[in-house]
């Protein structure tokens, strides 16, 4: 079909500026799913990211807990008996408490995610975290600060890192930062603290020793986890829940998706982009079918099948999906740059979501075709004469 | 010669309201190859919707309407679609495709044809240089004179050589050079490829270029008589056709048929519409003497009306190869005619003093 006369390519080609307003819509209706995506999936990214950079295999939590801002503590005795379960090598209580933080230059206060820990354990691989930073942990009423919090916090690590000690409160408590380490504001937190496990006991007065919030249980090397995971389930209490990393990160996740509105609102704006670019390609489509009305009935005169004429509108979406998919791509990674900047956020271009976005538009634009063919049935070739 | 289309006794309704509206009554036209039909009428007579049955783009309801041979009356839409893939349309507004080159758009007749790209290219070249437009392949429509697109268009209806062509008013949107011009190239070209042209216009002056003219009056199809004297009696005017209504009448006449006999009283003007008259002289105990073969659009009869009284100085009668069929016209009717055209009249009367130049006639005819 195509070497002989490209029907498609013309019509589409021949108004350049409406070919233009249609490749602009397209665009801007991918950039929103984009944005609405990745915004969605970095806000779930970020939420987990904690999680995915705690070194551990099984991980303990409380029934009663939701998610990493609403943890219901429970007894250590638990990590302990984990120990007795063949191919557990090692165990690490994790506490989790919101303190208020006093930002050092404006004295106000914001709630910060404080994270206590046993420095000996070692078990975050936040980046920026060395050695010396657990050491300094020890120190009573010492923190290490996350620099990708929010700069509402204070310039706490460009203070830190001019060498200049900062000293401010949680709850009231005077500490000192001894350290920095990268991590990342998420929806619960906007901001994150460590702690030694002692300092966070000082911190948080009315929380007791060996209550803890999350349980880290490493493995010996070379121990697959599922055996492990299913003998604690069968043998341990079961007031608690036994999670492998991935199930860890899942649980986090699905509070977030389900639990809370932020996912529906995401899908629905990521919606809205996907029927406004529905409406875009229609209005085009549709426009270009009417206006080439006379040349439809034509062709149909001259014994092009409607089939062919279908062929023809269908040809037309899926260009205008590709190639209004293109600049929206382009100016969606450039977005992402500009928004991971501006919010601490992780976002950043997948191939999964190009791929999502792509198909999107794809869908979009057949949807549109397929609505907008219809006005086809109006060429009938008895009225060209 | 089989005939490429054969409409009997059509009849079609058009709805109206709750009801329906009969637009087209017991039409029965043939169309032969090679011929060139002008198909004319009052707009709203119902040509155009013939016109769109023969061009297969509108579905049948009653009679028989035969193309290439197949029945259209009951044939599917797919049917339909294929036949018009077998017939070239010429439009009154062109309908050429704005978004394509001159070269695409011929090239777009060809689509279904089963050849290769190559070829197709060449042959849209070569019809495009003979229409005189070899050199604006990849110009686009927007670029040429109403007249060049016309040629384009009628390009595009014979490049896949259709048997039939179909033109709609094709000379209405040019004016009157250009579209003679047109029309030519279309006559020209379809006797070339011996192509029927069905061609509906209003457009006088084009009416010599056809080998037969229909007329439809609401919804009936009639013999053309208005336009048939108008190539007959070009200096009639539109005014002295009022008083013809209904006081003409079509006759036909078998092959070899005595029209009028040398002697009768002359009361008859005839204007031939189709076939070949021959004016004889019967000599006794030998064969008839052919003063005169008379063609389409020419007329007879003249000689005795003028002079009242007289008799035929002439036998007329149909040649023996084909039936005829001519207008017949009263002596009154003839005389008002004349009486009230001057120009007409002057016509007349050279034709008249031409003919009895002739030394067979005059010299016959003691009375004029």
């Amino acid at each position: 079909m195509f070497k002989k006369v490209p029907l498609a390519w013309l019509q589409l080609t021949r108004e350049k500026s409406r070919l233009l307003i249609a490749l602009a819509g397209i665009s801007f209706a991918d950039i929103l799913m984009f944005m609405q995506l990745g915004f969605r999936d970095s806000l779930f990214d970020a939420s987990v990211l904690m999680h995915q950079q705690m070194e551990g295999d099984i991980f303990l939590v409380s029934p009663q807990s939701t998610a990493l801002i609403a943890m219901k503590s429970f007894p250590e005795r638990r990590l302990f008996q984990s120990l007795a379960v063949e191919g557990v090598e090692s165990i690490a209580p994790v506490y989790i408490g919101l303190g208020l933080w006093r930002n050092p230059d404006e004295r106000n206060t914001r709630s910060i995610l404080v994270i206590g820990t046993d420095p000996v354990d070692r078990i975050f691989d936040f980046p920026g975290l060395e050695e010396e930073d657990y050491d300094r942990l020890k120190l009573e009423d010492t923190v290490l600060f996350d620099r990708n919090s929010r700069p509402e916090f204070g310039p706490v690590a460009e203070w830190f890192d001019a060498g200049r000690d900062v000293e401010t409160e949680i709850d009231g408590r005077r500490i000192e930062v001894g350290g920095t380490f990268e991590l990342g504001a998420t929806f619960g937190a906007d901001g994150n603290l460590i702690v030694s496990e002692l300092n966070f006991l000082r911190i948080f007065a009315g929380r007791d020793r060996g209550l803890i919030d999350i349980g880290v249980v490493q493995l010996e090397p070379g121990t697959a986890v599922e055996p492990v995971l299913a003998a604690m389930r069968e043998n341990l209490p079961d007031d608690v829940w036994y999670f492998s990393k991935e199930e860890f990160v899942n649980w986090e996740k699905n509070y977030w998706q389900s639990s809370t509105a932020i996912g529906f609102i995401f899908a629905l704006g990521a919606g809205m982009g996907f029927v406004v670019g529905i409406v875009i390609v229609y209005q085009i489509l549709y426009t270009d079918v009417a206006d080439h009305l006379p040349e439809y009935a034509t062709l149909k005169a001259m014994g092009y099948t409607d089939r062919y004429l279908l062929g023809v509108v269908f040809q037309e979406a899926i260009i205008l999906a590709f190639v209004g998919y293109l600049p929206g791509l382009g100016i969606c990674m450039v977005l992402y740059n500009m928004t991971a900047a501006a919010t601490s956020l992780p976002v950043f271009m997948t191939v999964g979501r190009a791929t999502t976005v792509f198909i999107l538009t794809v869908v979009m634009c057949f949807v549109s075709g397929a609505v907008a063919v219809r006005k086809l049935s109006a060429a009938d070739p008895a009225d060209i004469f | 010669m089989d005939a490429i289309a054969i409409v009997e006794k059509l009849n079609y309704y058009y709805p109206e309201g709750k009801g329906e509206r009969q637009v087209l009554f017991d039409i029965n036209l043939s169309i032969f190859p090679g011929e060139v039909i002008i198909l004319t009428g009052e707009s709203g007579s119902g040509k155009t919707t013939l016109l769109t049955l023969i061009g297969c783009l509108r579905s049948m309801r009653e009679g028989s309407l035969k193309i290439f041979g197949e029945e259209l009356l009951n044939a599917s839409e797919k049917k339909r679609m294929t036949l018009r893939r077998r017939i070239g349309y010429i439009f009154q507004h062109f309908n050429l495709f704005e978004f394509m080159t001159v070269g695409q758009n011929v090239q777009s007749s060809l689509v279904h044809e089963k050849m290769l790209p190559a070829q197709a290219r060449q042959q849209t070249q070569d019809l495009l240089t003979a229409v005189g437009l070899g050199d604006r392949l990849n110009s686009y429509p927007r670029e040429l004179s109403g007249g060049q697109k016309q040629r384009v268009a009628i390009s595009r209806a014979l490049v896949h050589e259709p048997k039939l062509i179909l033109a709609d008013e094709p000379t209405a949107a040019l004016d009157s050079e250009t579209g003679r011009d047109v029309v030519n190239l279309i006559r020209n070209l379809a006797k070339d490829k011996g192509s029927a042209v069905l061609i509906v216009t209003h457009d006088r002056r084009i009416l010599d270029i056809a080998d037969r003219i229909v007329r439809i009056e609401d919804g009936k199809l009639i013999t053309a008589y208005r336009e048939e004297m108008t190539l007959a009696l070009p200096t009639i005017e539109d005014q002295y056709f009022k008083q013809l209504e209904g006081k003409y009448q079509t006759k036909d006449f078998d092959p070899g048929e005595i029209v009028i006999d040398e002697g009768d009283d002359a009361d008859t003007f005839y204007v031939i519409v189709e076939g070949i008259f021959e004016a004889v002289k019967i000599v006794p105990d030998s064969p008839p003497k052919l003063l005169r073969q008379m063609h389409k659009n020419e007329y007879f009869g003249e000689i005795g009306l003028l002079t009242p009284g007289s008799k035929r100085t002439a036998t007329v009668r149909v040649s023996e190869d084909a039936p005829g069929k001519a207008i017949a016209i009263d002596r009154e009717t003839f005389a008002s005619l004349v009486k009230d055209s001057e120009l007409t009249y002057a016509a007349v009367s050279h034709q008249l003093r031409k003919r009895l130049t002739d030394p067979e006639m005059g010299e016959n005819d003691p009375n004029v």
